[in-house]
């Protein structure tokens, strides 16, 4: 595996290298589409390589949509419109991250009364977690009978867990930012990586079962609760997204590229293949 | 130059244009690695064919990147050679690694400069007298970097010009030293859809150019691919990567997906199945929305697109010896069509296409 070992050293230095440029760098955001709170999350994720994590309220059903309001497959809405503007006045270390992600949530919430707002910052584990005052569904307790399964199939039983404390609303989990191979980028890629591990959690809030899972994880993961309003008589839906975190990176030729990390976390990892890098990137 | 002016004005006067046949450009390069002695040879050529070779100078240059594994990268080599007077045109230059196992990086810069003279391109007095393009040679598709040999053909259409132009394309080659050979091409079977992910295509490869069974291949995606699928109002984030895979290559067996029990695919050098598609409830669920999001814009298609790139390491079961890419740039795509209430699923790697229709 020495491969292996020398490909991870590479790309942690490479990490490193961006870290120290990116976080040089000052930010402004000028966003106003649906969920602009979860886009500026995400490109402060790209500058910074912050485990930020953004959760929307569920949502009541409603009887009339908003004309022109686009409408999913299962006839719900996303929420409104709404807006984020702020500058950061520093992103130059890590020891500025409390306060800067307190100026999101401060922007937002004065920026969009009467919205999804006030949202408010909780830490768990490593994640910095954007989460409304009112909680989300993340916020319940609840529990998930232990058992050896995918990691797949263990996030799927954790939404179930939390559907059922959400009067029923469906959660549904999606991976499709691992490119649908959520169980490889989270056990690694060779023929025995993808093999079932016992994990389950007892009156335990979702928001920390969750960290705890995606903790085991070889690639770094945050999520994302997407509500979706429903029309009557639909009922409305979440969605649970987990997903990798892409970052901006300055290659060898001096480019600056985004670059999804994958298996970032396993350094010696024998489970895990991954080649260098194809010349001339 | 100036002595095929006569004969130039000559052929064009006999040859309408439509009847033109372009000029052709071909950029070559090749590595020997010899095994026992630790000989490194790389060659690279510049070819133009040799009816309009005397219109054109080529030239190539070529160097050698060792990259050992121990120790940093160097260059080992470099060489170059031009023509005014020939079809054809090489350079080559040699190293040797001793005992030592390294990667052998080839790359080679090809250019092609063109002279062009003076011809009326359609009926007036001398004021419409242009430097004329006679075989289209401006509409060459070269200018890139590739990793095969390329063979570029010009439409042969006259049109004015500069007096001087030039065309070039870089070529890149690797190679491992260390026991190992690569394979010289992929052929790509479309295998049918997942039996318990109905929207993830199945893909089987079998390698070519010699016997790679027990070795290992890796899929790489060095950039961002693209999802014109996805709206803020999805939620979670478009699908712009996908997490890299491995495969043991070996004797491959696949039934047929229409069910039947025979092995009708029944290779050794293969590898698969390369799933491309959406997986599980929640990937199900991704495609509906992504159908809805076309549907919303009055119908027509999306896709998302991949550039994957594929590795082969040097030793049997292992990955500690290092290895070279053998396929680059080889496109994934992912296409949603929606037309009124029918909506179709195309996933296709290395242009091999599979479809089904999204209920």
């Amino acid at each position: 595996m020495t491969t292996t070992l020398k490909v991870a050293q590479t790309f942690l230095a490479q990490v490193c290298l961006f870290a120290a440029t990116a976080l040089a760098q000052d930010l402004s955001l000028n966003l106003q589409d649906h969920r602009s709170l979860a886009e500026g999350a995400r490109r402060i994720r790209e500058k910074t390589h912050w485990m930020i994590c953004v959760e929307e309220p569920l949502r009541a059903s409603k009887a009339a949509s908003t004309a022109g309001q686009p409408r999913d497959n299962r006839g719900a809405e996303p929420p409104a419109r709404d807006k984020l503007q702020v500058t950061f006045a520093s992103l130059r270390k890590r020891g500025d991250r409390p306060q800067a992600l307190q100026q999101i949530v401060s922007a937002y919430n004065a920026q969009n009364p009467g919205g999804d707002g006030p949202y408010r910052l909780e830490s768990v584990a490593s994640y910095q977690v954007l989460v409304p005052a009112t909680g989300s569904i993340l916020s319940a307790r609840i529990g998930v009978p232990r058992a050896a399964r995918l990691a797949q199939d263990h996030l799927n039983a954790l939404a179930t867990a939390v559907s059922s404390q959400a009067g029923g609303t469906e959660v549904m989990v999606d991976t499709a930012a691992f490119g649908f191979r959520f169980n490889q980028a989270f056990h690694g890629n060779t023929d025995l990586a993808v093999k079932p591990f016992e994990w389950g959690v007892s009156n335990e809030v979702a928001r920390n079962a969750l960290a705890g899972l995606l903790n085991s994880s070889l690639t770094s993961t945050v999520w994302q609760v997407d509500c979706h309003v429903g029309i009557k008589p639909s009922v409305g839906h979440c969605i649970l997204s987990v997903m990798p975190i892409t970052v901006e990176v300055t290659n060898s030729a001096g480019r600056m590229v985004k670059r999804t990390l994958f298996y970032d976390k396993a350094v010696g990892n024998t489970n895990v293949v991954v080649p260098p890098p194809p010349p001339a990137q | 130059m100036l002595r095929m002016l006569g004969f130039f004005v000559l052929t064009v006067l006999a040859l309408p244009n439509s009847a033109l046949r372009g000029q052709s450009l071909y950029v070559l390069s090749d590595l020997y690695i010899d095994e026992a002695s630790g000989n490194v040879t790389g060659t690279a050529t510049t070819s133009t064919d040799y009816y309009t070779s005397f219109y054109y100078d080529i030239g190539v240059n070529l160097s050698l990147r060792i990259i050992p594994q121990y120790g940093s990268p160097y260059y080992a080599c470099s060489n170059w050679n031009s023509t005014n007077s020939s079809s054809s045109v090489s350079s080559s230059c040699s190293t040797n690694l001793g005992t030592q196992f390294a990667d052998v990086e080839l790359a080679s810069y090809h250019w092609l400069d063109a002279t062009y003279y003076y011809y009326q391109l359609q009926y007036c007095s001398w004021e419409c007298y242009y430097f004329a393009d006679y075989y289209g040679f401006s509409f060459l598709g070269t200018s890139g970097t590739y990793y095969d040999n390329q063979y570029f053909y010009a439409p042969g259409q006259t049109t004015p010009s500069s007096q001087r132009t030039t065309k070039s394309a870089n070529l890149y080659k690797t190679k491992a030293r260390g026991g190992c050979t690569y394979p010289s091409s992929e052929t790509v079977y479309g295998w049918g859809w997942n039996a318990y992910n109905a929207y993830a295509a199945q893909f089987l490869q079998v390698l070519n150019g010699g016997s790679f069974n027990n070795r290992i291949v890796s899929e790489v995606f060095p950039s961002q691919g693209t999802d014109t699928c996805w709206r803020p109002s999805n939620g979670g984030q478009p699908v712009t990567t996908l997490a890299p895979g491995s495969w043991l290559v070996n004797f491959i067996k696949a039934m047929d997906y229409n069910g039947f029990a025979s092995f009708s695919f029944n290779y050794s050098n293969g590898w698969g199945f390369d799933h491309l598609g959406f997986y599980g409830s929640g990937g199900a669920n991704l495609l509906s929305s992504y159908v809805q999001n076309v549907r919303n814009q009055g119908g027509g298609s999306c896709s998302l697109n991949f550039s994957q790139y594929m590795y082969m390491y040097c030793g049997l079961y292992s990955t500690s010896n290092g290895g070279a890419y053998y396929k680059f740039n080889n496109p994934l795509v992912i296409t949603v069509n929606a037309t009124g209430t029918s909506a179709l699923l195309n996933s296709q790697r290395s242009g091999i296409d599979q479809s089904r229709n999204i209920p």
